[in-house]
């Protein structure tokens, strides 16, 4: 069973003491039995992203949580893939391969005239150009082969050329032609996350490897997630539970009996009491290893080494 | 060297495996530990330990390849910098983060933000050097067809930080939204980040050009330049005072930090010993890849002995002709093989001034260059990574403290406190 919840990053009370704060909480969560962390902000029943950059966040808390795996929340219509992928690559090198992102576009309206024109879209478009700008990312990771660097210092070779390239993607939106200044990230791509109820989840072809599921009970719930199944959601699925009186969202008291779910996500103003009844007497997840691993997640093919291998 | 000295402040330029292009083959180079957090977190340990006002990486938006090929012999510039900086600031409380961020290829409220939230989760330790990207490979990654002109690029990069500060100085007052309708940005909102311990970030800028040194004296509280000689240094150094006299700003308001590559050890002999191998681990192989990267074409593909293949390169080459010709004419007037041009360009220093020498002769060189005027500081370069740096810290940085050259210890948490810069808030 995987236990999720998330950590606002600024909260209310920002300030000298944030990281101290910041430090706490995630200890607690992590005691009260967490398996991920989200780094964003939980506007009701859905997850958004919070008040501070969770590219600057996930780093900084990096050596706090040791280990414990991250998910950066991130404005998908107002991130760049080049940055974003640049960003995730290092993130995953120093977590030990335990990141995750979460692209999102349920709060984009409210900020679109602060990004100005270059970055408008029509509420239509806004979900295949998150798509575009998520493909478009993992396309720069795919610029590089995970046997690539040799580091070799007899021979003097530091990369093998041919594990690098240019890729050459072209969106709709995007354009972007690599090699990205990057290695390939530890775990091929950080873990794709998305809620069910953000509208990037609409885009046709878009392919969550963890998905957030909310209904208003547990029977609701079960019908949702065996619906996914149905269509051959293959990812894993969370179902959003809380002890908060919150729309749409079904009662922890009902967690149990939820179908299929492969965990919960957490939503409550005292995460860690929440975490810790929905702990008792379950197994924690694995938390070795990659959070791929962790979540019994395969690592995603290359699309250009795979051409060469078969060429080969 | 009897009087007390005058303050010096230093920064750690910390690219990669260290300033030469052969340093992670050396012996005591960690190329494998630069993917690892452990490193970078005993490296701004290190820098904190020897009072460094700052950790500075600089940046690219493209990869080393030219014309698709991607050197075998060169190390990775870094990780994302911004990514590092903010490991770096969580396991530190002094030493000021900053990230080298282009104006040309984002939004003024993403960097806003970015700079805004780093300076939240490092208790005001953030500082922008801001710059307007010149690799033509940069616009390819971004979606642009071309380069932006350079002239329009510091337009751009004008507007643009000038927005960024409006959004910076709004989260403090009554009501933290803008509404700038200019030339090249229309922005109406606000940032999310609620607090900047600083104000604003310390801005940085690093432009030699006319149109760079004008931009910095209006805008730059810190400038990172190349001074190869004293005399250079000192040109300018008062040049940019000047400019910032006449920018109606305190010229003591701006610190000018050259460039300073090391290599120590106990003595000299043993010092010039260190950079010949250095040098030496720069192989020809490298050393061509490394021109190939400097002009955006495969120098690879013809014979090391042959002749410099100059028809070729600019037929074929992705960066502005008349720019590589001037280059390259000079070693084809010569005769020499490509090889024979490819080594001394890598191992000529361009521009940043580079000391080989022991510890003792390395502190009587920086306080000499500030008393003289030619600098306020330093933008230390490492040899090689991490050795070196662990060298100045345990054996430079005492001596410049005997000499009141250097804090013995903090006085402010902030960069701007370290710096003696004026507060935003």
């Amino acid at each position: 069973m995987i236990l999720s919840t998330c950590i606002d990053l600024t909260g209310d009370v920002p300030g000298p003491l944030l990281m101290a704060r910041l430090e706490t909480d995630l200890k607690a969560r992590k005691a009260a039995g967490a398996d991920m962390l989200l780094l964003g902000r939980q506007k009701g029943g859905t997850v958004v992203p919070g008040r501070l950059d969770a590219l600057i966040g996930a780093p900084a808390l990096a050596s706090v949580a040791d280990g414990t795996p991250m998910v950066a929340v991130l404005p998908a219509l107002f991130s760049l893939p080049f940055h974003v992928a640049r960003a995730l690559s290092a993130a995953d090198f120093l977590t030990g391969g335990t990141m995750g992102w979460m692209p999102t576009v349920a709060t984009w309206q409210a900020r679109a005239p602060g990004f100005g024109a270059d970055y408008a879209v029509s509420d239509a478009e806004a979900p295949p150009k998150a798509l575009d700008m998520v493909r478009a990312t993992q396309a720069l990771w795919d610029s590089w082969d995970a046997d690539a660097l040799i580091l070799d210092k007899a021979s003097g070779r530091y990369l093998d050329t041919g594990h690098v390239r240019r890729v050459d993607y072209r969106g709709r939106y995007f354009d972007v032609m690599g090699p990205l200044n990057a290695a390939r990230p530890p775990q091929g791509y950080p873990v794709l996350v998305a809620d069910e109820a953000d509208p990037i989840f609409s885009a046709a072809g878009f392919a969550a490897e963890l998905l957030l599921v909310g209904r208003e009970n547990a029977a609701a719930l079960s019908d949702a997630i065996a619906a996914l199944r149905a269509v051959g959601f293959a990812g894993r699925i969370l179902a959003k539970v809380s002890p908060d009186d919150i729309d749409g969202c079904c009662p922890i008291t009902d967690a149990a009996a939820i179908v299929g779910a492969d965990g919960f996500h957490v939503i409550a103003a005292d995460a860690p009491a929440a975490l810790t009844q929905l702990r008792a007497g379950q197994p924690s997840g694995d938390s070795r290893g990659s959070l791929r691993n962790r979540l019994s997640l395969a690592i995603p093919a290359n699309p250009f080494s795979t051409n060469r291998s078969v060429a080969a | 060297m009897n009087s007390p000295a005058r303050e010096i402040h230093i920064w750690a330029f910390l690219q990669g495996i260290g300033f030469y292009p052969g340093g992670w083959r050396h012996p005591k180079a960690q190329p494998e530990s630069v993917f690892t957090r452990s490193y970078y977190e005993d490296v701004a340990r290190l820098a904190e330990r020897g009072r460094f006002d700052a950790i500075v990486f600089g940046d690219q938006l493209q990869g080393r390849d030219a014309a698709g090929r991607t050197p075998e012999r060169l190390a990775i510039p870094t990780l994302d910098p911004f990514t590092l900086l903010a490991a770096m600031g969580a396991v530190t409380e002094h030493v000021g983060l900053v990230a080298t961020v282009s104006t040309t290829y984002n939004a003024p409220m993403g960097v806003a933000e970015r700079f805004a939230s780093l300076d939240l989760a490092s208790s005001g330790r953030a500082g922008w050097n801001i710059v307007t990207t010149a690799h033509p490979n940069s616009a390819w990654n971004f979606g642009a067809r071309d380069l932006m002109e350079k002239g329009l690029r510091y337009q751009r990069a004008e507007e643009f930080v000038a927005v960024a500060s409006q959004l910076w100085d709004a989260v403090d007052s009554d009501d933290p939204r803008i509404s700038h309708k200019g030339e090249w940005f229309a922005v109406e909102g606000q940032l999310e980040t609620p607090y900047l311990p600083q104000g604003r970030p310390v801005l940085v800028q690093a432009g030699q050009s006319g149109d760079g040194r004008d931009f910095a004296a209006r805008t730059a509280e810190a400038i990172f330049c190349p001074a190869p000689t004293i005399e250079a240094g000192r040109a300018f150094r008062s040049d940019i005072r000047d400019r910032v006299a006449n920018a109606a700003r305190d010229p003591d308001g701006v610190k000018i930090m050259p460039g300073l590559a090391f290599l120590l050890a106990d003595t000299e002999e043993a010092a010039k010993r260190k950079e010949s191998e250095l040098l030496e681990m720069a192989d020809d192989g490298l050393c061509i890849e490394y021109l190939s990267e400097s002009i955006g074409y495969d120098l690879t593909v013809h014979d090391p002995n042959g002749a410099i293949p100059i028809d070729d390169v600019l037929a074929a080459c992705e960066f502005p002709v008349e720019d590589i010709r001037r280059m390259l004419t000079p070693g084809v007037e010569r005769n020499q093989s490509l090889a024979d041009y490819c080594r001394n360009y890598a191992r000529q220093p361009r521009g940043h001034a580079i000391f080989v020498g022991t510890p003792e002769q390395m502190a009587e060189r920086m306080i000499h260059w500030a008393a003289e005027g030619a600098c306020d500081g330093y933008t230390l370069q490492p040899g090689y990574m991490p050795e070196e740096l662990r060298l100045f810290v345990d054996h430079v940085v005492p001596l410049l403290q005997q000499h009141g050259a250097l804090r013995q210890d903090y006085t402010g948490t902030t960069l701007r406190s370290n710096l003696g810069l004026s507060s935003r808030r």
